[in-house]
C-alpha cells in the first residue's frame, strides 16, 4: 500500500500550486482522497507521478464504461454474483445493457417440453426484473413474449403450462397477472441463473 | 381501446369458427341471418382493432392495410347475395398470415421490456391513488413505454403535487396557514427558506411553491425531516428533469423515483 506514494505526493503538491489560493486547500484534500482510494480501492499503484495523471485522465472521462450494468441495479448484480459464487461479468454477460431497461440474452432452455421451458422462462423473466428493480415477479406478458421467442408458446395451453408450476415455484398463477415466485422458486431461479452464468459444462 | 394479445387470439378464434360455418354450406349462398349478422361483426371489430393498434405503431402498417383490404372486402359481400366459397376466399389468406403477421408482433410488442417497465410502474401505485392522480401515473406509464424518461419524472412529480394539494383542499385552507404559520416560526434551514404565502384558495395553493408545501407538510402530516429531505430530492430530480441539462435518466431511474414517490407521498400524505 502506498507504494510511489512519494512521487504521488509531490505530483499532488504541483497540481495545488496551480489552483488559486483559496481554493488550493480543498483540491488538495480531494487529489490526496482520489490517491489513497485508488490505493485502497485495489488499483494497481501509481508508478509514476507522470503516469499517475496520464492514468487518472481516461478514468475520469469513462467512469460509467467501466460496467454496463445501470447503477440503480449495480448492487443488486453484485450481491447476487457473490450469492451464487460466480463473477458479476459472468452474471453481466446474460443481459443486453444497450436496451433500457435492460433484456436477457438468448440462452438455452433445457426443459423437456413446452410446459418446462415455459416455466424455466418465467423463472428467467422473474430473474430480470429482481436485478433491475428488486421484484422476484414475471410480468405476464414479458412471459408471453419470451416463450414466442424460444419457441415454447402454445397458445390455447399457455395458461395451464404455467398453472402447473403454482404452488411450487409461482405463489399464484392467475393469466395477465404478474406471476410472483414462492421461496422454492427463488431458489430454482438462482440455481438457473448460476447454470446459465457458468455456461455449459466443459 | 388497444386490443391486447389476448384478445387478437379470440379474434383469430372468431375468423376459424366462422370459417367453419362457412365451409359447411359447402359453395352455396349465404342466407342464414345469423351468419351474415357474424361476417358484419367480425369485420366491424376488426377496423375496430385495426384502428387502435395504428395509433400505437405496434405493428407494421402494410401487415395491418392486408387484413383491413380483405376485412372490408368480406364486410361489402354483405350487401349482396354472396357464395360462402367467395366470403372463405377472402377469409382464407387472413386466417393463414394473422397469427404471423398480427397476434405474435402485438406478443412482442407487449412483452417488450419498455412495456413492462410501464406496467411496473403503473402497479407500483394500484390502489393508492385518486382518479386524478391516477390520470398522471398513467400518462407517466405512456412516456416511459415510449422512452421520455424525463417526461415521466415530471408527470409523476405532477401525480405527488395533485396528492398534496387534494390533502390540503380536504384539511381547509385554514389549518394550512396555521401550519405555515408555525413552520416560519421555527429557525434554520429549511424552515427559513419558506415564504409565507397565505392561501384562501386553490389557485392560490397552486401559485405556492412546492418546496413550501413539502416543507409545511412536516407539520400537517406528520412526517419527519428524513422523509422531507427525501421529497426535497425527489422535487431536485424533477427540477432537473424539466430543464435542460445533461441528466439522463434510465428507465430503471424512472421506475426508481415511482417507488420513492409512492412510499413517501402515496403512503405517507392521506387522500
Amino acid at each position: 500500500m502506498y507504494k510511489n506514494g512519494e512521487a504521488a505526493l509531490d505530483r499532488i503538491l504541483e497540481l495545488v500550486a496551480k489552483c488559486p489560493k483559496d481554493l488550493q486547500e480543498k483540491c488538495f484534500e480531494g487529489l490526496l482522497l482520489g490517491y489513497v482510494q485508488l490505493e485502497v480501492g485495489g488499483t494497481k499503484p501509481l508508478s509514476t507521478a507522470a503516469e499517475s495523471s496520464q492514468r487518472e485522465r481516461p478514468r475520469q472521462d469513462t467512469p460509467a464504461t467501466e460496467s454496463p450494468i445501470p447503477p440503480t441495479a449495480l448492487l443488486r448484480f453484485k450481491n447476487t454474483a457473490k450469492r451464487l459464487n460466480v463473477t458479476v461479468e459472468k452474471l453481466d454477460a446474460l443481459f443486453d445493457f444497450s436496451v433500457d431497461p435492460f433484456v436477457v440474452h438468448p440462452v438455452a432452455l433445457t426443459g423437456k417440453n413446452n410446459a418446462e421451458k415455459a416455466r424455466q422462462v418465467a423463472l428467467i423473466a422473474a430473474s430480470r426484473s429482481y436485478l433491475a428493480s428488486g421484484s422476484w415477479s414475471a410480468d405476464w406478458q414479458e412471459v408471453k413474449a419470451l416463450c414466442v421467442d424460444y419457441n415454447c408458446y402454445d397458445g390455447g395451453n399457455h395458461a395451464v403450462n404455467l398453472k402447473k408450476g403454482a404452488g411450487a415455484v409461482f405463489k399464484v398463477v392467475e393469466p395477465g397477472k404478474a406471476i410472483e415466485l414462492s421461496s422454492d422458486g427463488i431458489k430454482e431461479a438462482e440455481k438457473l441463473l448460476k447454470r446459465l452464468a457458468e455456461g455449459p459444462a466443459e | 381501446m388497444t386490443p391486447s394479445s389476448d384478445q387478437l387470439e379470440a379474434f383469430l378464434e372468431r375468423l376459424h369458427g366462422l370459417d367453419r360455418d362457412l365451409s359447411k354450406l359447402k359453395g352455396a349462398e349465404v342466407r342464414k341471418a345469423e351468419t351474415v349478422g357474424e361476417i358484419k361483426t367480425v369485420a366491424r371489430d376488426w377496423l375496430r382493432f385495426s384502428e387502435a393498434i395504428r395509433s400505437i405503431g405496434a405493428l407494421s402498417n402494410e401487415n395491418l392495410s392486408f387484413v383491413d383490404a380483405h376485412l372490408k372486402l368480406l364486410l361489402q359481400g354483405t350487401t349482396a347475395r354472396t357464395r360462402s366459397s367467395a366470403y372463405r376466399k377472402k377469409l382464407g389468406p387472413v386466417i393463414s398470415s394473422f397469427t404471423d403477421n398480427i397476434v405474435v408482433p402485438m406478443i412482442r410488442f407487449e412483452g417488450s421490456p419498455s412495456q413492462v417497465a410501464a406496467r411496473q410502474l403503473t402497479a407500483e401505485f394500484a390502489g393508492k391513488v385518486s382518479a386524478e392522480e391516477q390520470s398522471y401515473i398513467e400518462e407517466a406509464a405512456r412516456c416511459l413505454a415510449g422512452r421520455c424518461n424525463r417526461a415521466a419524472i415530471i408527470l409523476l412529480w405532477a401525480a405527488s403535487m395533485a396528492r398534496l394539494h387534494g390533502a390540503i383542499e380536504k384539511l381547509g385552507f385554514n389549518a394550512y396557514n396555521a401550519a405555515l404559520d408555525r413552520a416560519t416560526q421555527k429557525r434554520g434551514s429549511p424552515f427559513n427558506k419558506v415564504s409565507k404565502t397565505v392561501v384562501a384558495s386553490l389557485p392560490e395553493l397552486q401559485r405556492c411553491r412546492d418546496f413550501d408545501l413539502i416543507v409545511v407538510g412536516m407539520d400537517l402530516w406528520r412526517y419527519d425531516l428524513q422523509v422531507f429531505e427525501e421529497l426535497d430530492r425527489l422535487l431536485g430530480t424533477r427540477n432537473s428533469a424539466a430543464h435542460p441539462g445533461m441528466l439522463r435518466p434510465q428507465a430503471l431511474d424512472v421506475q426508481q423515483y415511482a417507488s420513492k414517490v409512492s412510499a413517501y407521498v402515496f403512503d405517507v400524505v392521506p387522500a
